[in-house]
């Protein structure tokens, strides 16, 4: 007879294991984003880091799981932990791929994101494929995906592969995507110092 | 007394009149989806891979796969399903609803029926259940809260006509498609659950035959859910293992809090206990001569508190079945949201109490019924809810 008590104990703490106290979790984010905007890096991530642990109980595809590695990203890439930004980039270039198709301008961000982490780590080859998929979306939504710092960063990647050539043309065409998107920006001053390097 | 017959005329001419009224312009404003319609018709367009309205919710959802994930599928497929067979027209995403809500009326009549033996006690019933507005909007729009609303009937129709498997396989189909639909199998634990306790304090005994059935009802429910979804899934999901599929509903249901700021939200939310006021109404669509409002007829939901009360006595008193009824209505069907809502405070919405309104219709007519009142003063509370429903009548002119 103690089978069904023991059974319902399981039952109840299943169910409950599998719940998140919604208010604590937005809680901690806000929480992380005030440290992180006042420069408060290692708290930040730790709040990240709790609020994670949080949504980890729930499904891979839940939202608060989507959200929590979205901001871990946004802060490594912040603190330059390119290691830390590849892998929660990866994180969720998977779970969005499961929910909608490749030309998400989400998922073309991020494949632009994780080729600039690979980058910085030094991984060229890899980083040059994150881009090409990046680019394949970025051509339907130029403005949305920054095509022109995409060609930039392109450009930049093909440099240091040694492609001098394919780095001259990514560097024309992200001028000329520029003129089209921002004329007058920043970014022009940026194409001609790293073209120079 | 009605005759048989008499009561078999009139309960046809009440669905037919009933259903018309459902039917009735199902295709106006035109192409146009109304309130959530929107998530439910771009599930059933990229399920079937046909053209999307405007504003699509889902413009990268992966193409033939339901991208309405918090949701189960079965009733986006059968959504879907009316538009294969009649075109992608206005009547064919609505039909479902018009039909299923139609069916609801139905499903009252019947359950009274069973519950009083009384004819005109249960038409009544019936004919106070088509009085409410909420019950015709939800009838009359592409979203599940009818098809839930009309499978807890059924689960419980089935339930007291001695039927327990298929009242388990109505149930799960319920959770199939909301999984607030949980509630019907929860209807059902309940009203046995009086019904069994009551037997015992009178009688010291355990009746085993009623335990059986409620242990038959469940576990074909339990059973049925996973095999269900996994047969819905399979063409048409990003769950082919139902398991999953359900995990992900119910941590979505579980922890989601709200992911829009407040004034990003344009349907009234709203806490239960403020629905037994018939407030934060909910605005479907005003255009040209139609204006679709969310809110029940107040001669029933005003009624909520004086039915449970006598409902509560009758069953206590007299293990009345009519009573139980409506008491395992309320509490399968709102206690749970009135305990979830003080757990976390997650958005509702006034259309969440529309499966307790037959509870109260059937509480109206089969309490009311025996209480020593002028036939007159009870033909005027009918009238006075037909007025209401009048009032909130959608169309207030010819299209």
């Amino acid at each position: 007879m103690a089978v069904r008590p023991v059974l319902f104990a399981v039952v109840v703490a299943v169910l409950a294991s599998a719940c998140v106290n919604g208010p604590r979790w937005e809680a901690t984010m806000a929480q992380a984003r005030l440290q992180r905007d006042r420069g408060d890096y290692g708290a930040a991530e730790r709040s990240l880091l709790d609020a994670l642990a949080q949504a980890d109980r729930l499904h891979p595809l839940h939202p608060y799981e989507l959200e929590t590695n979205t901001e871990l990203a946004r802060l490594h890439f912040r603190t330059g932990e390119f290691a830390k930004a590849k892998a929660a980039l990866t994180r969720l270039v998977g779970k969005l791929e499961t929910l909608y198709r490749s030309d998400h301008p989400s998922i073309g961000a991020m494949h632009g994101d994780l080729g600039r982490a690979c980058d910085a780590l030094g991984q060229v080859d890899e980083a040059q494929g994150h881009y090409a998929k990046a680019l394949a979306v970025a051509l339907q939504v130029p403005a949305q995906n920054a095509i022109d710092y995409l060609y930039l960063d392109m450009a930049v990647n093909a440099q240091r592969r040694g492609l001098s050539a394919e780095a001259d043309a990514l560097f024309a065409r992200a001028e000329a995507a520029a003129r089209q998107l921002r004329p007058g920006g920043a970014i022009f001053e940026e194409i001609r110092a790293k073209r120079g390097r | 007394m009605l005759s048989p017959r008499h009561s078999r005329v009139l309960l046809i001419v009440l669905i037919a009149l009933s259903f018309g009224v459902r039917a009735l312009w199902l295709d106006y404003p035109g192409r146009l989806a109304i309130l959530d319609e929107g998530y439910y018709l771009s599930s059933a367009h990229n399920i079937l891979g046909t053209e999307q309205l405007p504003g699509n919710p889902y413009p990268y959802a992966r193409p033939g796969l339901d991208p309405l994930i918090e949701h189960p599928i079965a009733g986006k497929l059968l959504i879907a399903l009316s538009i294969r067979i009649l075109g992608d027209t206005p009547y064919a995403w609505r039909l479902p609803s018009a039909v299923a809500g139609t069916v609801v009326l139905l499903l009252v009549y019947l359950l009274a029926y069973r519950t009083t033996r009384h004819r005109g006690v249960s038409l009544a019933a019936a004919g106070l259940t088509a009085l409410d507005p909420m019950m015709l909007v939800n009838s009359r729009v592409a979203m599940l809260e009818i098809f839930v609303t009309a499978l807890i009937l059924a689960t419980l129709y089935f339930y007291v006509r001695r039927l327990p498997a298929l009242a388990g396989l109505a149930a799960a189909l319920a959770v199939c498609v909301k999984l607030t639909g949980v509630s019907a199998i929860l209807c059902v634990v309940a009203f046995e659950t009086m019904r069994t306790l009551r037997h015992r304090v009178l009688t010291r005994r355990w009746s085993t035959r009623r335990i059986r059935a409620l242990a038959v009802a469940v576990g074909v429910c339990a059973v049925s859910v996973p095999a269900l979804l996994w047969l819905f899934n399979s063409r048409a999901s990003l769950f082919p293992n139902p398991f999953d599929n359900l995990r992900y509903m119910y941590t979505h249901l579980a922890a989601t809090f709200a992911f829009r700021p407040p004034e990003a939200v344009v349907v009234p939310q709203s806490r239960p206990w403020e629905w037994l006021l018939n407030v934060r109404e909910i605005p479907y669509l005003t255009q040209g001569v139609m204006n679709l409002r969310g809110v029940y007829n107040p001669l029933l939901v005003f009624a909520f508190v004086p039915v449970v009360a006598w409902a509560v006595w009758l069953a206590a008193r007299r293990g009345a079945a009519a009573a139980l009824m409506v008491l395992a209505i309320v509490a399968g069907c709102y206690v749970p949201l009135v305990a979830g809502s003080l757990l976390v405070p997650r958005p509702a919405y006034l259309y969440y109490f529309l499966p307790v309104i037959p509870g109260i219709a059937l509480g109206l007519a089969t309490l009311g019924a025996p209480l020593k009142l002028p036939r007159a003063g009870k033909a005027a509370y009918v009238l006075a809810a037909a007025g209401a429903f009048i009032y909130y009548f959608p169309f207030r002119g010819w299209p």
